[in-house]
């Protein structure tokens, strides 16, 4: 019980700590400084955890469940960061209760929100791709390692039809 | 751990087999079946060998919240190949190296098409429905995750919407 209750209270200060960060000022690149702060915490608190006398272990054992835990909210963030078009959608029609809302309205609420445009942006925000002279756009350098393993699945995948 | 990480692996193993036996047709099936086949490893691995992990608590409590936490990333990490805008953008600049003009990646990801594209597959899904021009909740299942997702943007973001 204790591996359970220690991994869950590092977590705890990891997300205490993200959401001051947050309320002072936001960060340029939010996953990068997530990955951070979730990083420093694990690290703080196992080298406490160690000088106070676990096992090497048992420690590396924790590591990686308070891993698992942190990568799973870095991805749920994701989503907060930027919003989902069908999420989007779901609670605008959950607002308008069962009068629903007309299509006209509908078309002016995406119209507000180029979902599009704004993942091209953070694109070009996080220097994955540039714009040429000539109003191209292109890749900058090689593929960040976590954008070569999706399109590796991808492969592996073959095609989805539906779903996802 | 190592029952957790094993499990994780016949996710894997059972999930990619199951999608490519339906040659992509089933994508979300396959990922519930590779939960499932996973999970049963899992319990049925703490019921052969309690000894491995030592404790009920550790056993039945922590591994299989491991289990799902690891499951999640698992999950987003292969929906991102087939759902993420910005990981098909991505990949359509890539396929072009000597860049691709604004226009033709305005026609390819069109913001008005994607958006029709969203409405007819919730519309399919039973999701959303249409009466008399106007658009209204049909089936709640989506609600309740629009709602935690646009809550945790207030409490984390302070915003509940990227364009505001």
């Amino acid at each position: 019980m204790d591996f359970l209750i220690t991994t869950v209270l590092l977590y705890i200060a990891a997300l205490l700590v993200h959401l001051v960060v947050w309320r002072i000022k936001l960060p340029k690149y939010h996953t990068r400084a997530l990955l951070r702060i979730f990083a420093g915490v694990g690290l703080f608190g196992l080298s406490i955890l160690r000088c106070r006398g676990l096992s090497s272990a048992a420690c590396f054992e924790i590591g990686a469940f308070y891993l698992s835990l942190a990568l799973c909210y870095v991805i749920t963030y994701s989503a907060l960061e930027g919003d989902s078009p069908t999420l989007s959608l779901i609670q605008m029609l959950s607002q308008s209760g069962k009068s629903g809302v007309s299509a006209v309205d509908v078309d002016a609420f995406l119209a507000a929100r180029p979902f599009i445009r704004a993942r091209l942006a953070a694109l070009r925000t996080d220097a994955l791709v540039a714009v040429d002279e000539d109003g191209k756009y292109r890749i900058t350098g090689r593929p960040p390692k976590l954008f070569q393993l999706v399109l590796t699945f991808r492969k592996i995948f073959g095609r989805i039809q539906t779903g996802g | 751990m190592t029952f957790t990480f094993l499990a994780l692996a016949v996710n894997v193993i059972v999930q990619v087999v199951a999608v490519r036996l339906s040659r992509g047709a089933h994508f979300l099936r396959s990922v519930v079946i590779g939960f499932a086949a996973g999970a049963c490893f899992l319990v049925a691995s703490e019921l052969a060998l309690p000894s491995v992990s030592g404790s009920f608590w550790r056993g039945f409590v922590a591994n299989p919240i491991w289990y799902a936490a690891l499951s999640y990333c698992y999950f987003n990490f292969i929906n991102l190949g087939q759902s993420s805008i910005r990981i098909r953008i991505y990949e359509e600049i890539r396929r072009h190296p000597d860049g691709i003009p604004a226009a033709e990646l305005d026609r390819k990801y069109n913001e008005a098409l994607l958006m029709h594209m969203r409405l007819e597959r919730l519309m399919e899904s039973g999701d959303i429905g249409l009466s008399s021009g106007r658009y209204f909740i049909r089936r709640k299942r989506l609600v309740p995750i629009a709602m935690i997702i646009f809550q945790m943007k207030r409490i984390v973001l302070g915003k509940e919407s990227e364009f505001e």
